[in-house]
């Protein structure tokens, strides 16, 4: 009798597992190329620094001005962003590290077939990586704009989610979306600098757009890895130049009498 | 026309004002160069005592407000905080 239980609740477990396996199936994503390990990690571990020293100044920003939630937003936005950093950061790592332990373990509970290519971490790691990007690049793209925030942000954010869903079938949705909102707020930037003729307004832009061309570069990432260790490089100018325009605000803060 | 300031744009007109005169003013000066009505001097000033951003002297048997330091490092933060503002238009 206590076998006949122990058998049902492994079919029952394995069951269950298949189906948790169906819903997230990915592709096999490609990351970086054997020859760039390490050197990718600290390209990300840099740049999230960068955003992560912003969103937090934001949120001392807010702290100092409660009435304005934009900084509020905007450092939630670069916080987003350093949190897909970091979870970009882990997934390599563990994936490249237990991937072939974790197969092994799940291939003794479930069997080949069931679990193939692709193991947990990379797809919820990549999951979380999409999530958190595309939400970071909306909400710095919603806020470039003067416009009250409003509802239609919240059907937006539907968008995103259901994007980032079919990124389990086409790895460069993802990539595609986030070029999309870059492209928007880099042009946003520029109107603003025509406008205010303020050059850290144009700096800002510059850094934006170079993250932007890096998005349309991670497009092509499957078609040969060497041109993801491309698009990381100019991701990392990109954020570098966001680093520039910080310091030059800290700058000329302190010019300001 | 203006909008009417924030009671944090006020506060920052006060402090900007004092460090402009080399971190010492006369209250009534204060009071006309930051553009203020008498009650809101009062309530402004007593705030800005109490949180050690202005500290009162006397001179010459002449009371003057005097910046302190934590004063001079809110002047900082507000001024990179209008910078962040400029840049990225919030």
């Amino acid at each position: 009798m206590k076998a006949f239980y122990r058998v049902e609740y492994h079919k029952l477990f394995k069951s269950l597992m298949t189906f948790y396996y169906s819903m997230v199936y990915w592709l096999d994503f490609v990351y970086s190329p054997p020859w760039f390990y390490g050197k990718d990690i600290a390209i990300d571990v840099l740049s999230a620094i960068v955003v992560l020293l912003i969103g937090v100044f934001s949120f001392r920003n807010f702290c100092l001005d409660k009435k304005n939630k934009r900084h509020f937003f905007l450092g939630a936005a670069f916080v987003m962003l350093g949190l897909s950093f970091i979870v970009k950061i882990l997934t390599n790592v563990l994936t490249r590290d237990t991937s072939w332990l974790a197969k092994q373990f799940w291939v003794s509970i479930l069997g080949n077939q069931i679990v193939r290519s692709y193991t947990l971490i990379p797809a919820l790691g990549f999951f979380l990586f999409a999530l958190l990007t595309l939400f970071g690049f909306y909400i710095i793209y919603a806020l470039s704009s003067k416009d009250e925030l409003s509802m239609n942000y919240v059907i937006i954010a539907y968008f995103i989610l259901i994007s980032t869903y079919f990124t389990r079938f086409t790895y460069f949705v993802v990539y595609l979306t986030a070029f999309i909102f870059l492209l928007a707020i880099a042009r946003r930037y520029f109107l603003a600098y025509k406008k205010n003729k303020y050059k850290n307004t144009l700096f800002l832009c510059i850094s934006f757009a170079i993250i932007t061309i890096s998005q349309f570069v991670f497009i092509f990432t499957s078609s040969n890895p060497a041109i993801y260790a491309l698009a990381e490089l100019i991701q990392f100018i990109g954020y570098l130049f966001l680093l520039y325009t910080f310091v030059m605000v800290l700058r000329n803060a302190k010019k300001e009498k | 026309m203006q909008r009417k300031r924030s009671r944090l744009d006020i506060v920052y007109d006060m402090l900007l004002t004092i460090s402009n005169k080399g971190g010492k003013i006369k209250p009534t000066h204060l009071m006309y160069k930051a553009n203020l009505s008498h009650t809101q001097m009062k309530q402004y000033l007593g705030e800005l005592k109490e949180k050690q951003l202005v500290e009162e002297q006397e001179k010459d048997e002449r009371k003057m407000l005097v910046l302190t330091d934590k004063g001079f490092a809110l002047i900082q933060k507000f001024n990179q905080m209008r910078e962040f503002e400029k840049t990225f238009g919030l």
